[in-house]
């Protein structure tokens, strides 16, 4: 979903937390945010406030909808 | 023979006038069979639009918006806890327990911990016999997304996600 929406939003960092391997480096990151199960996205700005914390859309067009809220 | 002629052209027109038509009202009964679905299928919802459908008790249209969370995201936690909210809402205690019983497998610490008050305050509500909705007490909401910036613009964006 990232890779068709990147290009839209170039001012905006895209990040993939991977948490294939328990215990992995991404797992702490989760646990920072609170995730509770995956596909899960967070919005951050500047200073690193959560904007949104969610479940993505299930349309690359509703993601893109819930970053403009943001934009 | 020559009289038999007007007869045959009339019957043979008839005939393959009925077929044309029988050919049209088939033709349009499966555009409607195959097109009616495609016409009808809800536009799909944010996930915020369903908890917030659920938080303003409109339980079955956010049960029908999670449905498709759930076919999209089949393993995802929080799906099938909003989802067995919805369930129980709506006194359908099998399948509330159902969803529970899976986040309370696979989702994490937080989520495991408020299905398994929810599996235990079902089946208290089994033990008792009630079927009444409103002996359910409604199970603790994770939260979901944090108190707004005012005016604050994102800068990153973080997708969380699995090779499984």
């Amino acid at each position: 979903m990232l890779a068709a929406t990147k290009s839209k939003f170039r001012d905006v960092d895209f990040q993939t937390v991977d948490l294939t391997e328990p215990g992995g480096p991404g797992h702490e990151t989760a646990e920072k945010y609170g995730i509770s199960g995956i596909p899960h996205v967070v919005f951050l700005d500047g200073s690193g406030n959560v904007l949104f914390n969610s479940v993505p859309s299930q349309s690359a067009e509703g993601f893109e909808e819930e970053i403009k809220q943001f934009h | 023979m020559k009289k038999l002629w007007p007869w045959a052209r009339l019957a043979t027109t008839i005939l393959l006038g009925g077929r044309a038509w029988y050919a049209g009202c088939a033709g349009l009964s499966a555009c409607l069979t195959f097109c009616l679905p495609l016409m009808t299928e809800a536009t799909p919802v944010s996930f915020q639009q369903a908890v917030a459908d659920y938080n303003g008790g409109k339980y079955s249209v956010a049960l029908s918006e999670l449905d498709g969370y759930k076919k999209m995201y089949p393993t995802n936690a929080l799906v099938h806890y909003y989802s067995a909210l919805c369930h129980q809402a709506l006194n359908h205690l099998t399948e509330a327990r159902t969803d529970y019983q899976y986040v309370a497998e696979h989702g994490d610490a937080r989520l495991q911990s408020m299905s398994r008050t929810a599996i235990d305050q079902l089946s208290r509500l089994h033990s008792q016999g009630s079927s009444s909705v409103a002996s359910v007490t409604p199970s603790s909401q994770p939260r979901l997304v944090a108190n707004a910036v005012a005016h604050a613009k994102v800068k990153r964006i973080l997708e969380f996600s699995a090779d499984w």
